[in-house]
């Protein structure tokens, strides 16, 4: 770690970099070409022009929302993935996303507005999450295997709901409908509250970050190393499934971000969770302002779904690292 | 430092381990666990050890009732070596290593110089520091086995409980990493408490015996006067023989 420890900073740095990077990209990208010097005039408040509107308007609250849905859904696969002992699991996994997706389906069927729609969504992702826990707590015992199964089928059952809200719903919800399902991003600031959540569980993992690394080793393991394994783990639990909620009513059902940011930044960087916590907030953030952008401009004026670029470069890059995952990691 | 058994009751799904068992484990002491496959030898180290509940009666770590002890005190004063050890995702040996010493770190610190350089000596103990800053997927059964002891190693407890220590080690490493470490412990003091499948190996490590003949039978008391062909014959239900020689008595199954 010597050697490890002091590399830390740099690749965070690295990281912080990319960032910064992919929201300049972000910003110039699109079909309107924009002039800075009009754009920085409107900054100043000098004259309001359509370049400024552009930026400030449209792709800058686009890019800080994609920034923190993928802070947000690295972050929570992060921790699923030490929560089930299992580097493929993540919130989606589990019936996270299907559970959100039918409780806002059915909120949308019944004619509510947007904001009860996210409510909806959040109350659905917590309590599936909950669901999975209480039917996979045996005889007061955890079993991954058992949770990861339970997950999986719950997940089938939810894709099963989410077919039957669709076929039963009036034509004219079902536009919106699928949109939500394939997850995008908004034209609004992400405002306080899931920046808040973001950074305050950035900071609450990041105390328990070396418990993370011993609970890595096995269960046994921590509690002979002194972890309270029972209270970490109901942290885990909590924390993933706000980050989870929180990124879901922001955006819809993003996959793959949970699933493929974690197993790259531990391939680049090793598995300490003092390095892994912040750099897949970054990683997830960056991968998401880039996927947002893309979005906007592969196929323009058609505006495709964030959802459908990162499962286009999620799902390939994620069978790549599976079959690459069995030879052993030199670093 | 003792760990006192009082009227313990051990059982695993219908196997019976121990039944009002009373003894103590006291410091400068080398204990080993003998019995056949199955016995429970495993269950009855992780009930000494505070990570499973007994059926009955009670594990005591300095008089205090060991479930009881706050866990992070708990890790300063007793460590256990598991069998096995898995890693879920890529680590390196080094990383492996420091994990010993989590209770002696303060939650909100990371490792310092002075934890690394423990690591390290550790590591150059047991023939490892070479290979540091290897991953430990890249390593054979027998190296995982070595960095797994330096962790324990590490970890500074007085008592240490290791469960099949020598598996997977070449003999001269069992004797010379293992042997050392034993004879390190017992001579600061501390209790060792090991589980062992080579009876020889036993009797060279260990100056007490516990054996667990597998229907909650069990006998303990020094190794030399415990250790007769009578008593291995009983405890492995197969005739042993013993071979006298130069070195000591050693045991042979007929």
């Amino acid at each position: 770690m010597s050697k490890t420890a002091t590399i830390f900073p740099l690749k965070i740095s690295i990281l912080g970099f990319i960032t910064l990077a992919a929201f300049v990209l972000a910003l110039t990208m699109g079909s309107v070409s924009i002039e800075w010097a009009q754009v920085l005039a409107g900054v100043r408040g000098e004259h309001l022009s359509v370049d400024y509107a552009v930026v400030v308007q449209l792709r800058l609250p686009r890019a800080l929302n994609a920034f923190v849905v993928g802070g947000l859904l690295g972050l929570a696969g992060t921790l699923m993935q030490v929560l089930l002992r299992n580097p493929l699991a993540d919130p989606y996994v589990l019936g996270v996303s299907g559970g959100a997706a039918v409780a806002a389906l059915l909120a949308m069927m019944l004619g509510w507005h947007q904001g009860w729609v996210s409510l909806a969504a959040a109350g659905g992702a917590l309590g599936s999450m909950a669901l999975v826990f209480m039917l996979s707590r045996g005889q007061g015992d955890w079993s991954t295997t058992r949770l990861l199964l339970t997950g999986v089928v719950l997940a089938a059952g939810w894709g099963a709901a989410v077919s039957f809200i669709l076929v039963v719903s009036p034509d004219t919800h079902l536009r919106g409908m699928l949109f939500w399902l394939m997850g995008d991003v908004h034209e609004s600031y992400p405002g306080g509250l899931r920046s808040g959540i973001l950074a305050g569980a950035l900071i609450v993992a990041l105390i328990f970050a070396r418990s993370l690394n011993v609970l890595t080793l096995g269960e046994l393991r921590a509690q002979s190393l002194g972890v309270d394994t029972g209270l970490v783990r109901l942290g885990l639990f909590l924390v993933a499934g706000i980050l989870t909620a929180s990124a879901v009513t922001l955006a819809g059902a993003i996959g793959f971000v949970g699933l493929v940011v974690p197993h790259l930044v531990r391939i680049w960087g090793g598995s300490d969770h003092r390095f892994v916590i912040p750099a897949s907030v970054l990683g997830g953030g960056s991968l998401l302002v880039l996927a947002e952008m893309f979005s906007r401009t592969l196929l323009a004026p058609i505006q495709l779904p964030v959802g459908v670029i990162t499962a286009f470069v999620g799902v390939p890059l994620f069978l790549l690292l599976l079959r690459r995952s069995t030879a052993p990691v030199v670093r | 430092m003792s760990i006192a058994l009082q009227n313990l009751s051990i059982e695993i799904s219908g196997t019976r381990i121990c039944q009002g068992l009373d003894l103590e484990f006291s410091t400068g002491q080398v204990w080993c666990v003998l019995g056949c496959n199955g016995v429970g030898k495993t269950t009855l180290l992780k009930t000494l050890a505070g990570l499973r509940p007994p059926n009955s009666g009670n594990v005591r770590l300095n008089g205090r009732p060991v479930q009881r002890v706050a866990r992070r005190q708990r890790a300063q004063q007793l460590s256990i070596l598991f069998q096995d050890s898995d890693t879920l995702f890529p680590t390196t040996v080094l990383e492996t290593v420091l994990t010993g010493r989590h209770p002696w770190i303060s939650p909100l610190r990371g490792e310092g110089a002075h934890d690394r350089d423990k690591a390290m000596a550790a590591l150059e103990r047991v023939g490892m520091a070479h290979l540091a800053e290897r991953s430990m997927s890249s390593l054979s059964g027998g190296e995982r086995r070595r960095v797994d002891l330096a962790a324990v190693f590490v970890q500074e407890s007085e008592c240490v409980l290791l469960d099949e220590p020598g598996n997977h080690l070449d003999m001269h490493h069992q004797v010379a990493v293992l042997g050392g470490m034993v004879q390190q412990w017992k001579s600061q003091g501390g209790l060792v408490i090991l589980v062992m499948h080579d009876v020889n190996l036993a009797l060279r490590f260990s100056d007490h015996l516990l054996l667990l003949f597998g229907d909650g039978e069990v006998e303990h008391g020094p190794a030399q006067a415990i250790a007769t062909e009578t008593t291995l014959t009983r405890l492995y239900r197969h005739r042993m023989m013993s071979l006298d020689s130069p070195q000591g008595r050693w045991y042979l199954p007929a």
